[in-house]
């Protein structure tokens, strides 16, 4: 019995972490448990919410995606600068390819030419970044469409159209994800490529769509983004790779590949989403969320080696390697 | 390079014919060729003033590679040595070193403050085993941290630096800025550590393959807590340098300068996953960043297209080296 509940909180531990969270966040700030702050809270995480639902797939199958951040300048750009000429519709449409495109060449490197992908979408950062401030000679670019402007805050049943984007793909994605066949080479992929592909899975189709997803949603992230604050920046996006990530990990996928879920990716964004909005709310200056935020992610990181120690002790002894 | 013959020597069964040195160092032949087209194509770029200026750019960014290539050779990635520079330079001028125990306490104090982050890393990621990229960002947020609450997320300066401390940064010994002689030092010291001690030699096994390293009977936690320490060292070196040539600080400085370290290291042909890696190749990484950045701003080439070709650059050598290696074997 003890070690039942033992299991239940050591599997459930980021929802735990997230319910503390909330229940502290409660007590210490009268403001935050209001229709209105939650609101607050939801769109603020939605634009990596929707990131960290692309980066979940990539680190599942055992890659990382430092790109993103570019990405979601390079499209709040695109989106914002194109919109005197083409309207929004079509300069957001091209926003969203041109993600589809760098996470396509993301993914040809790392299958077609065999570059790690942690290098690979190093350069990839690099080289967007430049783009993003090459094409707006490094100024930010104010919005001119006021339907634009109102996107990403437009209530739908009272939530924000950007929080109902993330709610819609994180559960469309869950589901592929948990209850697809195709969704399950996810995570045969990452555990075991050689295996995967020896029984016949499509490796690189798999590694391909990863990719394409992520810095899609890099680009979805980046429009809404530029909604928000109604202007396409080529500076914005600096630590998002690192708070997606954050995101990601704090949710139980594993950095090195084969486990991870959406529902846990959703506890870890909130649980950042929470942290930083109740800090505002009782007026805790922003660097000590920096420390806070990294602090907690090297806990997570020494509780995962713990927990991993526990459950694999017998394969410790042979290897004496994890 | 010759990491693994030089165990025993005795093992050699073939003698290294020009071919074998040139694919070795192909870094190196790359820094020659684009220099000489440099030559070529720039009055500019081949005279004294120019390559001293170049070299005094790449001192910092050299001092914190060649620590980061100790931590990459033992198999673990350092990703917080740009936090931990910019912690250094801010420990240094919040010390307020204006006079000789001053100077000595803010010193001091940064080279304490980069050795620190270095053991938590090493103790963390060394000892405890946990994944080294992840556990990096962590300690990188929490040393950034660490600087704004240090500095109240303000701006720092210190007005009248202690002059022997100042000349560290702004001195000249001859026609030679001083901030090389520390880049120098850092690479002659890096390169005998990796190659004539029996540190060295652990760190290479260990990075290689930890499990057989451990079964050998080396302290693979303690040589890793040892390359993480340096690297904090190393990176705390270049801070100081930093805080003595500008004598003011961003709090928000080094973040983000670990990625350029990086990208350094691995042209250097340091391998990601341990094991193989050198002193002397980091040098020309670095080197061939500092010349390209050179002559890039020379042809007027602005700093957003720069960043575009970097970015190709690394991806383009990092393809080059797997497409050789695969045709190879």
């Amino acid at each position: 019995m003890l070690n039942r509940w033992r299991q239940i909180i050591l599997e459930q531990r980021v929802l735990l972490v997230l319910l503390v969270l909330f229940v502290a966040a409660t007590l210490l700030s009268e403001d935050f448990l209001t229709g209105r702050n939650l609101q607050n809270v939801l769109t603020q995480v939605a634009t990596d919410g929707i990131i960290a639902v692309g980066m979940t797939f990539v680190i599942i199958t055992a890659g990382v995606d430092l790109s993103v951040g570019s990405v979601v300048a390079l499209a709040s750009v695109i989106a914002v600068g194109l919109q005197p000429h083409t309207g929004s519709v079509a300069s957001s449409s091209l926003a969203l390819l041109a993600g589809l495109v760098i996470g396509l060449m993301n993914g040809l490197l790392v299958t077609k030419v065999g570059v790690n992908p942690f290098i690979s979408t190093l350069g990839m950062l690099t080289f967007v970044r430049g783009l993003a401030l090459g094409v707006t000679d490094t100024r930010p670019i104010s919005g001119t469409d006021p339907a634009f402007a109102e996107l990403a805050t437009t209530p739908v049943l009272g939530i924000p159209l950007a929080a109902v984007v993330f709610l819609v793909l994180l559960l469309v994605c869950h589901y592929i994800l948990r209850s697809t066949t195709w969704g399950r080479g996810f995570f045969a992929v990452g555990s075991n490529l050689e295996a995967s592909w020896l029984s016949g899975l499509k490796v690189d189709t798999y590694l391909l769509a990863a990719y394409a997803l992520t810095s899609f949603t890099a680009a979805l992230g980046g429009i809404l983004l530029a909604s928000r604050i109604n202007t396409g920046s080529p500076v914005v996006g600096e630590d998002t790779p690192l708070v997606v990530i954050t995101a990601v990990l704090l949710g139980g996928t594993s950095f090195t590949g084969g486990a991870g879920s959406l529902v846990g990716t959703l506890q870890g964004i909130l649980v950042l989403g929470i942290l930083s909005n109740g800090m505002n709310l009782i007026g805790v200056p922003d660097f000590y969320q920096t420390i806070v935020r990294g602090i907690l992610l090297v806990l997570v990181m020494l509780f995962d080696r713990y927990y991993v120690t526990h459950k694999n002790r017998f394969r410790l002894q042979i290897t004496g390697e994890a | 390079m010759t990491d693994t013959l030089t165990v025993r020597s005795d093992v050699r069964v073939r003698r290294q014919t020009l071919a074998d040195l040139l694919r070795e160092n192909v870094i190196w032949a790359v820094l020659v060729f684009v220099v000489i087209i440099l030559s070529l194509a720039s009055d500019v770029f081949l005279t004294p003033l120019n390559i001293l200026n170049i070299l005094r750019q790449i001192s910092i960014l050299g001092i914190v590679a060649i620590g980061m290539t100790f931590a990459m050779i033992g198999g673990s990635f350092d990703l917080t040595v740009g936090a931990t520079m910019g912690l250094a330079t801010v420990v240094v001028i919040q010390l307020q070193p204006v006079d000789p125990q001053s100077a000595a306490v803010a010193v001091v104090g940064g080279l304490l403050a980069g050795l620190l982050v270095g053991v938590v890393n090493g103790v963390l990621v060394g000892r405890l085993e946990t994944n080294s990229v992840v556990t990096t960002i962590g300690t990188l947020y929490a040393v950034w941290g660490i600087t704004l609450i240090y500095t109240k997320a303000r701006h720092i300066w210190v007005v009248g630096m202690y002059p022997p401390l100042a000349a560290l940064g702004t001195g000249r010994l001859g026609p030679f800025p001083l901030p090389i002689f520390a880049f120098a030092i850092t690479a002659v010291l890096g390169h005998l550590a990796l190659t004539a001690t029996r540190f060295g030699r652990y760190l290479y096994a260990t990075g290689g393959n930890s499990a057989s390293a451990r079964l050998s009977g080396i302290n693979v936690g303690r040589v890793r807590l040892v390359s993480y320490m340096l690297s904090g060292l190393a990176a705390a070196i270049a801070g100081i340098v930093i805080a003595a040539r500008v004598q003011n600080v961003d709090p928000s400085f080094g973040v983000g300068f670990e990625f350029d370290v990086l990208a350094a290291v691995i042209l250097g042909g340091t391998s990601l996953f341990g094991g193989r890696g050198s002193v002397l190749g980091t040098v020309a990484g670095v080197l061939l960043l500092g010349v390209l950045g050179n002559a890039m701003t020379l042809m007027g080439i602005s700093y957003q297209f720069q960043l575009m070709i970097r970015g190709i650059i690394l991806v383009a050598a990092v393809a080059a080296n797997v497409i050789v290696r695969r045709r190879r074997g």
